[in-house]
């Protein structure tokens, strides 16, 4: 047995279409495969493609914090590097963007002077930025973890885009999450005073099956609390308004 | 606190490392329905899956589907589809799992509001609770 190695990948949104050809490389040519998807054709095609393949989901133990499943998850993967395995985990979407165990692992496995690195996949984000049509570039763009957003009161700007993660899980560290409108309401009530109760906004889930296609609720701001969602819901603030160029920044800029 | 941690994520990989069923790969035969090696041909055949794109009655109809298969492509509905599926034998994955932390903990920021940042169109409710000052460890 050689000395172990980590290769984490993303399987992108949908499945087996959104996956680079070099991240199904590392699946295929895997000792271990380790993944957390989303959907059970993401799961048949890793299983096909590497028959080592063993999924993460089964951590989620009801009533645990996440943050000790996450835990769990990276002593799952540092126990098999240890053991001499070239290992891949593959998670849904992009696997550093919006995953904590991804590089806590990384980093734990190269504390230890394992060879570990991360390749990207085609996360929630890219696929929101094509299906709703709108590019970060023209006003700017702020994306938080919605529980994160209110619990530290985050500074954002209301001119720029704003999104917001896992609002179907929004005030709950435990597993499963428990929908609860009310604290949809609080998250409603923060945003009023600086869209308006009619600004629209949208509640977004990217398509997860080759087929399929996303999940797009626009909707009053005002209306959000009422609006069924998913733990893959993902809400998007359009700019209230466009910015203004600010003059003195413009000379200083030889803008003028 | 972290000791305590460690026993427990110990004892999660151990219990779900070995004994869950749902937690290893199955390993039923993924191609056993017309149904999923549609799907399986679309997922490995980029020119295909273009295809049904553009014109999925023509790949639908040389397909060996029954109409009620071809209804349940062409709607789209990732719920409909992930049924199916789950009746080819598919291990049933409604919500995606959540892999993010929510960062507590953090101290509140001072009540100056950031330069350039615009009021909002009304006062913020007075009575919102004061941002909590203590919770779980937050992640790096």
């Amino acid at each position: 047995m050689g000395r172990g190695s980590l290769v984490i990948v993303g399987t992108g949104m949908r499945a087996g279409v959104d996956i680079t050809p070099e991240s199904r490389a590392y699946i295929r040519r895997a000792d271990k495969v380790l993944y957390l998807v989303s959907d059970c054709l993401s799961e048949m095609w890793i299983a096909r493609n590497n028959p080592t393949a063993e999924s993460l989901a089964g951590m989620y133990i009801p009533g645990v914090p996440r943050q000790e499943i996450y835990a769990a998850m990276v002593d799952r993967i540092l126990a098999l590097v240890r053991q001499g395995l070239q290992l891949c985990v593959a998670f849904y979407g992009h696997p550093g963007v919006f995953v904590f165990p991804s590089h806590e692992a990384i980093n734990r496995a190269r504390a230890e002077g394992f060879s570990a690195r991360m390749l990207p996949g085609i996360s929630a984000e890219d696929r929101l930025f094509a299906d709703l049509g709108f590019d970060p570039a023209a006003a700017g763009c702020q994306s938080y973890e919605a529980t994160s957003f209110l619990v530290c009161r985050y500074r954002f700007d209301p001119r720029a885009a704003l999104i917001l993660w896992q609002i179907g899980a929004l005030g709950d560290c435990q597993w499963p999450p428990r929908a609860d409108p009310r604290r949809l309401r609080v998250l409603t009530d923060y945003l009023e005073p600086y869209y308006g109760g009619e600004h629209q906004v949208v509640i977004y889930e990217a398509a997860r099956d080759p087929v399929g296609e996303p999940v797009i609720a626009r909707l009053p701001l005002a209306a959000l609390p009422d609006a069924p969602t998913t733990t893959g819901s993902t809400l998007h603030v359009p700019p209230r308004e466009p910015a203004r160029p600010d003059p003195d920044m413009l000379r200083r800029l030889d803008m003028t | 606190m972290r000791l305590l941690n460690s026993i427990i994520a110990s004892l999660l990989a151990l219990i779900f490392g070995t004994t869950a069923a749902g937690s290893t790969a199955r390993n039923d035969d993924p191609q056993k329905t017309k149904f999923t090696d549609f799907l399986f041909s679309l997922m490995n055949e980029p020119t295909r899956l273009v295809a049904f794109r553009e014109n999925p009655d023509a790949v639908l109809d040389a397909a060996d589907l029954t109409p009620e298969e071809k209804e349940t492509l062409k709607s789209g509905d990732a719920g409909r589809i992930l049924s199916r599926l789950a009746q080819a034998g598919g291990t049933p994955v409604v919500h995606p799992p959540l892999i993010v932390m929510p960062t507590h903990g953090q101290p509140p920021p001072p009540p100056d509001r950031h330069p350039g940042t615009p009021a909002p169109t009304r006062a913020p409710n007075p009575s919102s609770p004061p941002p909590p000052t203590h919770g779980p460890t937050a992640k790096p």
